[in-house]
């Protein structure tokens, strides 16, 4: 043997020792800690939902779309916690997991799906409870200031939706009287995300959002 | 194949080890932790101690590794505000984990510097426009911002090319940082052309003109700021009262460094307020309806100005006035508004009942309510809608707070028949069932145990039920946790009705939340100042519960000190979580050397010659002084100082040294000087006595407005016998050289608002004191001097004063030698005499004192020169009405003086006439005018009397060859000029 034992075990312990960062911050929002193992595993947890592959390390332009997300969520906790709003549990966050779940023949499938995307059950269904809790404030906060008019319903039905229904072939589009609800349902929801853009510069703009570099 | 089995675990190692480089930390995941390690980035002690970091950090040793625990670690350190970055770096051993956080320590703000600026715009202006706050953190993304607003600030002041250097000091070990702009100004740019834009309706020359402000001057904030203001005034005065304006814009030429101004005005509808049906001054007017103030014209401030018009009438006895306002918008551009009002009959508030209370007596419910019936000072009463509506509501609160939640108190108003201009109120009480407290306690006080709670608190068992109280006991309760180290205690309270139905149980219910200590304590900026001095002023410890209370003593005591220019204090880290506060105590010390030159003046009838002998009055005469001081702080690197001082004018001559330590033997109240002086004075025109003396003396300040001064005098005063204008017998008696050692003891009152000009207020001091041999006195004599003056305003400057002197000095003892040269060639005769010698004499006339008289001529003359030869009883009566007669600049003043100087005591009488012209045991009496011009440093004063019955006296006539003695009479009017009130 060309190269005596203690040195290889040597070697090998010096390697076995290489220090790796395991965690670190990436990200502050007022003071409140981001730390890369959360960016990631929002950025697995996205990958989940939307079945892509999923995401082994973050750097660069991914690290800073997920540190963004994570700021806006952050932003509107902070801004949840000093409201008066209380978000009722009403069981949303289970029905959530449920429906994620039956998209798997079964419950070992479900949790090696997890395991794939380094994500845990009860991680999951704490990112589900946040996300249900963080919506109803949104709706909470919003949907009053959202007010779709007559005049807004009918411009959609003439402008948008008739001639989507003509490009698809449809002879008999059905009167406004019919899907007035439909379309200011659809008004409202844009109109909310709207607000939430122009809310969310608002927030960024009198909050220090501090992206921290590695040592 | 033994060979082969040792290689295979290292191979194994091997494989994990390289399989764990492609997953943050996920193979550690359950692994043993054999040993977390902490490694800031600078080699110095670690911002947080072994057991703390143990105790923060959810991840422990031998715990198996969690990815999630890990994160929550890094959560934790960062959010102690500590650190500024968090890393963990785990290594994989033969038996676990070894972790090791890696941390980067955050910085917080120390001292902020800005160099290079001349003023405007001033340090401490440009240090706020930073807004780097001293403890907070530190980040250089900060830096950018408070450039850019010093920048905005220098421009203001003209200097439009400043270039800004940042610099920093980093302290590792008290992770403070000092920052310092450095900045190069450039010359200030001055002011260009001035254009308006907007309406201006003026001429852009009138408009500068009114502003004042002039092309080529240097341009400040300041003259820009004074002459917006100047426009603003005379926009108003042409009824634009709701005339905007400002600067839109400064455009700036770097090669003729001048700045333009950009003004843009919208004047607003030109508004005239009337009022009709009634006659009102147009300053009550402007006073009451609030756009005038305001400089806007909207509904709600008409609205507010019709309620502020009614009760102005229904004070004044018009109960039942009735105002509606026309609007008429005559032009676009003016708008007239006319306040109509039906005053009604006027009315006397007859009588005020109350029925139906029995809680508190009707006397007691009365002191509460503002509306009054039918009384001295009040013809009508005062009475209106308003009033009686808060003084209902007063009484509600009373009722409530003892308990009667439910109580109703309403009024009824009435006029008796047939005399529609009376009218009574009738306040009717239903008080309803008084809820108590039935048991009571605390919870969740775990740091205080109840007794002591309870001693801040109104309520309790038994006590009446109320809303309010338990409000206020509340705050009581989390003021004083406040103070005691807990700044997130909570109070809410609990309350069950009891079993009797009749009380309600109440329980207090603290969160105490963590406790917060001091950690260290850091001081900064001691240059001179021994850090001692300081220590003795920090009211709290290393180690004790943090207090805010402690932390605004501490400051203000510094300041107290008077040796720092600025002194703050803060909590290094405020938003981070940790229970050790480092305090900091950043100091900027005063400068050491001070100069102050003053000129001053004095007119009176002091003048003449000093060898005239004829004119016993004096001259009038201007007597300019000048006065300088310089003062050294710090002596010693103590709050001690040291001062050179002189005066110089044609009465006084007078240099000497003084050493002040506050803060003697470290009492807080205590204050020892002492002092030596040189002092020529001939502000007697009986003589010219020079004074040599040194002093030591004592002031305690026993509470605000009582001190306590012990003096102990040691004087040489020699009267210049060639000045002397006394029968030549007296003089070895009254003017040898004499030694004088005084015991004084001195106490003062004072509750005065301001001693330089006082509008309310008494000032009181009695002043006993003795010279004895055992003092090292040649001569033996006690005195007594007292003072009473008080302050009385009638309105907010209509101010009546009066001050009343009385004292009394009595020689005693053995007496000393004295010898008396012979006439007639004989040997000198040797006597003995008690006399009190003339330079301790008091005197009293002048501008100070008694201005029927001139400086220093009231009391006993000298039977054969005339000239005052001062005495040894002192009374004094003065009455001042003070008022004003042009803003708050000059105002006027009525007195009356009277009073003399006596020989002794036992000759104080109040006799208005002299018996004869030896005789000076009288009272004199001055009646005057005076005109005052407020200054900074007090009102300048000038003050003509007019002597009712001014002393007569003779003189020897040196026109006659016999020296027959002429009558003589002192003059009657006086014209004392001088700074500071009289008294």
């Amino acid at each position: 043997m060309g190269i005596p034992r203690k040195i290889v075990l040597a070697l090998l312990c010096a390697t076995s020792l290489r220090a790796e960062i395991v965690d670190r911050v990436v990200a502050t929002v007022d003071g409140h800690v981001l730390t890369f193992s959360a960016a990631l595993a929002e950025a697995n947890y996205q990958a989940f939902r939307s079945r892509s592959e999923p995401v082994v390390t973050l750097e660069g332009d991914a690290l800073k779309t997920v540190i963004s997300k994570l700021a806006d969520q952050q932003l509107l906790q902070n801004e949840k916690a000093n409201s008066p709003y209380s978000a009722p549990d009403t069981g949303e966050a289970e029905r959530a997991i449920q429906s994620l779940r039956q998209r798997f023949p079964g419950a070992a499938e479900f949790q090696r799906e997890l395991v794939r995307y380094n994500l845990n059950e009860q991680w999951l269904l704490q990112r589900l409870k946040l996300e249900t809790s963080i919506l109803g404030f949104i709706d909470y906060r919003l949907r009053p200031q959202a007010r779709v008019s007559p005049a807004a319903i009918e411009t959609y039905y003439r402008n948008v939706l008739l001639p989507q229904l003509a490009k698809q072939g449809e002879r008999n589009a059905p009167p406004l009287a019919q899907v007035s609800g439909e379309i200011e349902r659809i008004l409202t929801e844009q109109e909310i995300n709207q607000l939430l853009d122009e809310w969310l510069m608002e927030l960024r703009s009198r909050s220090r959002i501090r992206i921290v570099g590695g040592r | 194949m033994g060979r082969f089995r040792s290689i295979i675990p290292a191979v194994i190692f091997v494989v994990l080890a390289v399989s764990g480089l492609r997953v943050f930390g996920a193979d550690f995941e359950g692994v043993p932790v054999n040993e977390i390690r902490h490694r800031p980035e600078e080699a110095v002690q670690q911002p947080l101690g072994p057991a703390e970091l143990q105790e923060l950090l959810p991840q422990k040793i031998h715990e198996p590794y969690s990815s999630s625990k890990i994160s929550e670690s890094i959560q934790r350190l960062y959010a102690t505000g500590r650190f500024s970055d968090v890393q963990v770096d785990a290594s994989g051993v033969p038996s676990g984990v070894i972790l090791t956080f890696l941390t980067k320590s955050a910085y917080f703000v120390g001292a902020v510097e800005v160099r290079g600026v001349e003023a405007p715009p001033g340090e401490g202006q440009l240090r706020s426009a930073t807004h780097l706050e001293l403890g907070r953190s530190f980040s250089e993304d900060d830096i950018p911002a408070a450039i850019e607003s010093l920048r905005r600030v220098l421009q203001d002041d003209g200097y439009f090319q400043a270039e800004l250097t940042p610099a920093y000091k980093r302290d590792p070990e008290t992770q403070q940082i000092d920052i310092a702009f450095d900045v190069r100004t450039g010359a200030r740019a001055r002011l260009g052309s001035v254009q308006f834009g907007g309406s201006p309706i003026f001429s852009p020359e009138k408009l500068i003109r009114q502003a004042k402000w002039k092309r080529g001057r240097p341009l400040t904030s300041a003259m820009v700021q004074s002459g917006l203001e100047r426009i603003r005034k005379l926009y108003q005065k042409e009824n634009y009262l709701a005339a905007s304006l400002g600067v839109t814009a400064k455009p700036f030429d770097a090669e003729k460094n001048s700045a333009d101004l950009e003004i843009t005005v919208q004047p607003g509808t030109q508004i005239s307020i009337s009022i009709s049906g009634a006659s009102l001054s147009r300053s009550t007017l402007k006073r009451l309806v609030p756009v005038f103030q305001e400089g806007a014209l909207d509904d709600d401030l008409l609205e507010e100005g019709e309620r502020n018009l009614i009760e102005y009438f229904q004070t004044r006895g018009y109960f039942d006035v009735s105002i509606h306002r026309e609007r008429k918008q005559n032009s676009p551009s003016q708008t007239a508004v006319e306040f109509i009002v039906h005053q009604g009959m006027r009315q006397k508030l007859e009588e005020i009942r109350i029925t139906g209370n029995r809680y508190f007596s009707t006397d007691a419910l009365r002191e509460r309510m503002r509306i009054e019936p039918v009384g001295f000072g009040l013809p009508y009463g005062r009475f209106s809608s308003k009033l009686l509506a808060a003084d209902l509501e007063s009484l509600r609160t009373l009722y409530d707070k003892n308990g009667f939640s439910a109580a109703e108190i309403t009024s009824k108003l009435e006029t008796p028949e047939g005399s529609e201009r009376y009218l009574k109120v009738t306040i009717s009480v239903r008080e309803g069932q008084q809820s108590r407290v039935g048991s009571f306690s605390f919870l969740g006080n775990h740091s205080f145990p109840q007794p002591v709670l309870e001693s801040l608190i109104n309520g309790g068992r038994g006590q009446p039920y109320s809303p309010s109280v338990i409000t206020s006991d509340g705050d009581n309760l989390l003021t004083f946790y406040f103070d005691e180290g807990f700044p997130r205690a909570k109070f809410r309270f609990n309350e069950t009705p009891a079993a009797d139905k009749q009380r309600l149980d109440v329980q207090y219910v603290i969160d105490e939340g963590q406790r917060e200590y001091v950690g260290h304590t850091y001081v900064h900026g001691l240059e001179h100042t021994r850090r001692g001095v300081v220590n003795r002023e920090l009211q709290f410890r290393d180690g004790a519960p943090l207090s805010q209370s402690e932390l605004l003593d501490t400051q203000r005591r510094l300041y107290d000190l008077s040796i720092f220019n600025r002194v703050e204090v803060a909590v290094q880290n405020p938003e981070g979580r940790e229970n050790q506060r480092n305090v900091l105590v950043y100091l900027e010390e005063a400068r050491r050397y001070a100069l102050k030159i003053g000129l001053g003046a004095e007119v009176g009838r002091f003048g003449g010659s000093a060898a005239d002998r004829t004119n016993v009055q004096g001259e009038n005469e201007f007597s300019p002084d000048v006065s300088f001081q310089v003062t050294r702080l710090g002596m010693g690197g103590r709050p001690h100082t040291a001062s050179v001082s002189g005066r110089f004018s044609t009465l006084q001559k007078r240099a000497g040294i003084t050493y002040t330590a506050p803060r003697l033997f470290n009492h807080p109240r205590l204050e020892g000087s002492a002092r030596a002086f040189f002092d020529e004075t001939r502000d007697v025109r009986t003589f010219t006595a020079r004074r040599a003396e040194g002093s030591l003396q004592f002031e305690e300040k026993k509470s605000k407005i009582t001190t306590l001064l012990s003096r102990y005098a040691y004087r040489r005063v020699t009267v210049d016998t060639d000045t002397l204008k006394i029968t030549e017998t007296e003089i070895p008696i009254l003017a040898r050289p004499i030694l004088v050692g005084m015991l004084n003891q001195t106490i003062i009152r004072d509750t005065r608002d301001n001693p330089a000009d006082s509008h309310q207020g008494v000032f009181t001091s009695a002043d006993v004191g003795l010279a004895a041999k055992q003092l090292g006195s040649q001569a033996s004599f006690a005195r007594v001097l007292l003072q009473n003056s008080s302050y009385y305003p009638f309105s907010s400057r209509l101010v009546f004063a009066r001050s009343t002197q009385f004292g009394v000095q009595s020689p005693f003892g053995s007496g000393r030698a004295v010898e008396l040269p012979s006439q007639t060639g004989q040997p000198a005769e040797r006597i003995v005499t008690k006399e009190i010698p003339i330079a301790e004499h008091f005197f009293s006339g002048g501008s100070n004192s008694h201005r029927g008289f001139a400086v220093n001529q009231a009391g006993p003359r000298d039977p054969v020169t005339g000239f005052p030869l001062g005495g040894n009883a002192l009374l004094l009566n003065s009455l001042e009405l003070r008022f004003p007669i042009w803003r708050n600049s000059i105002g006027g003043a009525l007195f009356h003086d009277a009073g003399n100087v006596f020989t002794r005591a036992s000759d104080i009488s109040l006799r208005q006439h002299q018996k004869s012209r030896q005789d000076f045991n009288y009272v004199s009496h001055a009646l005057g005018f005076g005109l005052r011009y407020r200054t900074p440093v007090g009102p300048i004063r000038l003050d003509l009397g007019y002597n009712l019955n001014p002393t007569r006296f003779t003189t020897p006539d040196t026109n006659n060859v016999d020296r027959s003695p002429q009558p003589q009479r002192l003059a009657r009017w006086q014209l004392l000029f001088s700074i500071g009130q009289s008294f």
